[in-house]
């Protein structure tokens, strides 16, 4: 176990190198410099001199060797397009909201999706079956800044100004947008946890009816066993296996940030400045986040896969 | 059976639960709960208490408080560039002249005075403090402005302060700093010297990039670090940054030691970081804002909400911007016929629906000879304007002079930003030119950043684009088309044009410098060099209780400087 842990971590700062490397080529490889997206007539001769500030003007193979010496010490330098701040300064402070933002869109998401989908297979054929479908289909196909819309303007401005007017009060049930109180993260966390719903629904929907016409099932329920342990002891822990395969890359994505329902409902979070930083030519910053975010994928996949072991004790690790 | 009937109402209800409590289940608690802000809907029942910074509740007395949002996270380093600056910056520093209801008036200096050919100017500083208490003086501009150019201080656009003497040499480090054209006479009074005329320059100076900065404080907290926190930065402005928490709320409070502090009527500005536009309406409607800018289609329910909408002139104009390499675009007839083919109303009335068909390149509404505005003074100065017979004409003589005959072996691509209002514009152009014209043309779209590189590169036939004011002057708009402008995208090259722009700026009589720029801008639209299209608009709206917010066409576009809550 401790030889395969090892293992994996070596493997995955060679992969960390790897994504490192083909990103900061990729990203110098794309036409425009960070300073030709904000001022249209920047003269060659100005334009020089700030390359030469920056060291742009080096060779590429001799930036790199600075980029990556620079984060073996630690420094993942300035932000070329945010006013200047140090990008591990963004970082730390923008990652928690997003994390925070994503750990309550996927708390929800599981929960409700894993209910939804043991309760649609339970019933196959009734309605809370094709309320499972419906909600899948709406969490799939509708996208969340249209359900952020909708949420925002309904919930937000309509129930919560009628709440208002109704009762004389200040009281604003569910805010427009802004991360302050806990209030505030209802309807951005719902949203952005939909995604989740539907997908976790419809897999363990599946997965559950493959387990529901196993043998050992059957006889499980020849024995007298109660339907409640079946249920949980048989069924849903054999279903869970594919779910959790699945949420590894979830945790990946949701808690790194959502560029669309930070920017929708005004969440200080890090979803935004992948997309920015591309946009600008921000090299240290779209550099400072693809190192961030490969370590974080591939220690929740190392995770997940650790997980296997305690879920299911079938499965072992061996040399 | 009993069991599993319990089991399947047990987790029926579980399964309700979630969904109706939702994100219930979240984990990690938040400091304080941020209590609604004050409602302003609709009656203009103004009520108190605005949120504050963690929620922590703060009523002020008599609701001084004016609550704007801007799109990003602000920068607020000595250069200060960027959209959202252009609206805080104006709260926060002050220039030596700033811009009063209307007309040009004086900032921090309480007069000032420029030799017989405007190339050397004398500012008298007025007594008046940083709000640290530090008083205002002539070397914070000496420090501020030597900072950028010798790369002491972060500089991204070092072209706005060429017109100071060796500013340029010492950006291209031929000279050393201390022979750059600023100089502190005593504590009060600084002197500018320029390297050519600029008898704009004190419309010039508004622009953040020649604000000055405190050498002490700068050189305490490091540089480097200038702008980047709330205790990173001070003011020399009405207001300072009290807190700021990155991309959610900056509180600005007003600055003690500012010498008009008297006549500034509001005592707290909140500047919210919302990104989103449809939020911030949404939070306008709601009374959390009391400023917003929106597009077109959100007009109706602002209305509804009882509000007045108003469209504020941003000068900006959109323009076609032609390679003159083109095979086909060399031709100055299809230019010419490209312009007359282009229905400019439809444009704006049926696209935009904001802002106005452009007749000219300079925006309405830019400073003319200080009495009367450049287009006011200049007139219609669009030659080629909608005409679709001409077009043809045109485009048929075009076509013999280059060997062609049929308009279909023309082909060009319009290349646009990929902005929702370039997008619709450069669509609407295709169609009109194709139709008009009879001509092949492509729209392509990509991001800022790639375009203007391969704008710079000539990698393109027609670029789709526009370009503000950054100062209050024609310049601003037709400096990028002289021959020896390092940045003329256009290839644009005209002895005649050149003469006359270079008459103008060494001009010193105001009106007939106007003239001479107003000429220069003929020869350049009947060249065709470009084919100006619209002058953008912006609609906003402001919240019942706030009185005297001024939009401008240059920096600082929303200005709370007179503002009043009622």
């Amino acid at each position: 176990m401790r030889n395969y842990i090892i293992k994996r971590i070596l493997l995955a700062i060679v992969t960390i190198f790897v994504v490192m490397t083909i990103t900061f080529f990729m990203m110098h490889a794309i036409p425009g410099t960070p300073f030709s997206t904000g001022n249209d007539t920047m003269s060659a001769e100005s334009l020089e001199v700030l390359m030469s500030r920056y060291g742009l003007d080096q060779p590429l193979y001799k930036q790199y060797v600075r980029y990556v010496t620079n984060i073996l010490k630690g420094d993942f330098g300035v932000s070329m397009s945010n006013g200047y701040r140090s990008v591990s300064d963004i970082i730390l402070t923008a990652f928690p909201v997003s994390a925070d933002l994503g750990l309550r869109a996927l708390i929800f998401g599981t929960i409700a999706g894993i209910l939804l989908g043991i309760e649609a297979a339970l019933h196959r054929g009734k309605p809370v079956d094709h309320l499972s479908t419906i909600v899948a289909i709406i969490g799939i196909s509708v996208p969340s800044f249209v359900l952020g819309t909708v949420f925002q303007t309904i919930l937000g401005l309509g129930f919560s100004g009628w709440f208002k007017a109704a009762f004389h009060t200040d009281f604003q049930v569910f805010p427009i947008a802004r991360w302050q109180s806990f209030r505030y993260t209802l309807i951005p966390s719902f949203v952005l946890g939909m995604g989740t719903v539907a997908g976790l629904a419809r897999l363990m929907r599946t997965s559950m009816l493959d387990v529901i016409g196993q043998d050992y099932v059957k006889t499980a329920k020849s024995k007298g066993i109660s339907n409640l342990a079946i249920v949980w002891k048989h069924e849903v822990r054999n279903a869970m296996m594919p779910v959790v395969t699945v949420l590894g890359r979830m945790i990946g994505g949701v808690v790194t940030g959502s560029y669309i329902i930070e920017s929708q409902f005004a969440i200080p979070g890090l979803g935004k400045y992948l997309v920015n930083s591309i946009t600008a030519r921000d090299y240290t910053m779209t550099m400072g986040l693809t190192v961030f975010y490969s370590i974080f994928i591939v220690l929740s996949m190392l995770l997940v896969d650790l997980m296997y072991c305690v879920i299911d004790p079938r499965v072992r690790i061996t040399k | 059976m009993k069991s599993n009937r319990f089991w399947k109402k047990g987790l029926a209800l579980l399964l309700s639960a979630t969904f109706t409590l939702g994100t219930l289940a979240g984990c990690g608690t938040y400091e304080g709960d941020g209590s609604s802000a004050s409602n302003v809907q609709g009656s203009g029942n103004t009520q108190q208490a605005a949120a504050g910074v963690n929620g922590e509740v703060q009523t002020v007395d008599g609701n001084k408080i004016v609550k704007i949002a801007i799109a990003s996270d602000p920068e607020f380093t000595f250069d200060a560039i960027g959209d959202s600056l252009m609206v805080t910056n104006g709260l926060l520093r002050e220039g030596l002249t700033r811009y009063g209801d209307g007309v040009l008036t004086d900032g921090l200096a309480e007069s000032y005075e420029h030799n017989d050919d405007y190339t050397k100017w004398t500012f008298h500083l007025r007594e008046s403090g940083w709000n640290n208490g530090e008083p205002v003086t002539a070397d914070d501009w000496v420090y501020a402005i030597g900072a950028m150019l010798d790369g002491t201080a972060q500089l991204s656009f070092a072209d706005f302060l060429y017109e100071i003497k060796n500013a340029r040499e010492v950006y291209t480090k031929q000279k050393d700093v201390s022979e750059l054209g600023v100089k502190a006479i005593d504590e009060k009074t600084l002197e500018f010297e320029l390297a050519y005329p600029v008898t704009y320059f004190p419309y010039l100076i508004t622009h953040p990039m020649h604000f000055g900065y405190d050498r002490e404080f700068s050189e305490k907290v490091g540089v480097e670090n200038i702008g980047t926190e709330a205790q990173y930065s001070i003011s020399n402005g009405p207001f300072y940054i009290d807190s700021w928490e990155h991309d959610n709320l900056l509180v600005f409070k007003k600055n003690p030691y500012y010498w008009n502090k008297d006549n500034i009527k509001i005592d707290q500005v909140n500047v919210y970081v919302i990104p989103n536009q449809a939020t911030q309406v949404n939070l306008f409607l709601n009374g959390e804002l009391d400023v917003v800018d929106f597009a077109y289609q959100r007009q109706s329910a602002i209305e509804g909400a009882g509000f007045t909408t108003q469209v504020y002139n941003n000068g900006r104009t959109a323009y076609l911007n032609y390679n003159e390499s083109n095979a086909f675009l060399k031709n100055k007839h299809v230019r010419q016929a490209i312009s007359s083919a282009i229905d400019r109303e439809a444009i704006v009335n049926g696209v935009l629906h904001v802002g106005s068909p452009a007749d000219g390149l300079i925006p309405v509404g830019l400073a003319g000879d200080g009495k009367k505005s450049f287009r006011e003074i200049v007139g219609n100065n669009l030659p080629y304007s909608h005409n679709v017979d001409k077009a043809k004409e045109l485009l048929a003589q075009g076509l013999s002079e280059l060997g062609l005959s049929d308009p279909s072996d023309v082909s060009i691509t319009i290349l646009a930003s990929n902005t929702d209002e370039f997008i619709a514009v450069s669509g609407a152009i295709q169609q009109l030119l194709q139709e008009n014209l009879g001509i092949k043309v492509e729209v392509e779209t990509t991001d800022g950043s790639a375009l203007r590189t391969r704008r710079n590169a000539y990698e393109y036939d027609v670029v789709l684009q526009s370009w503000g004011a950054d100062w209050d002057d024609a310049t601003n708009f037709l400096g990028g088309y002289e021959h020896d402008a390092s940045a003329n995208p256009a290839l644009f090259i005209n002895e005649e044009f050149n003469d006359t722009y270079h008459k103008a700026t060494y001009s010193t009589d105001l009106t007939e410098r106007i003239k001479l720029l107003g000429k220069a801008e003929a020869i350049l639209l009947e060249e065709e060099g470009i084919t100006p299209l619209y002058y953008t608009g912006q609609y906003y709206a402001v919240s019942n209780r706030l009185k005297g917010v001024l939009r401008r066409a240059v920096v600082p576009y929303l200005d709370l400087y007179f503002a009043e809550v009622q």
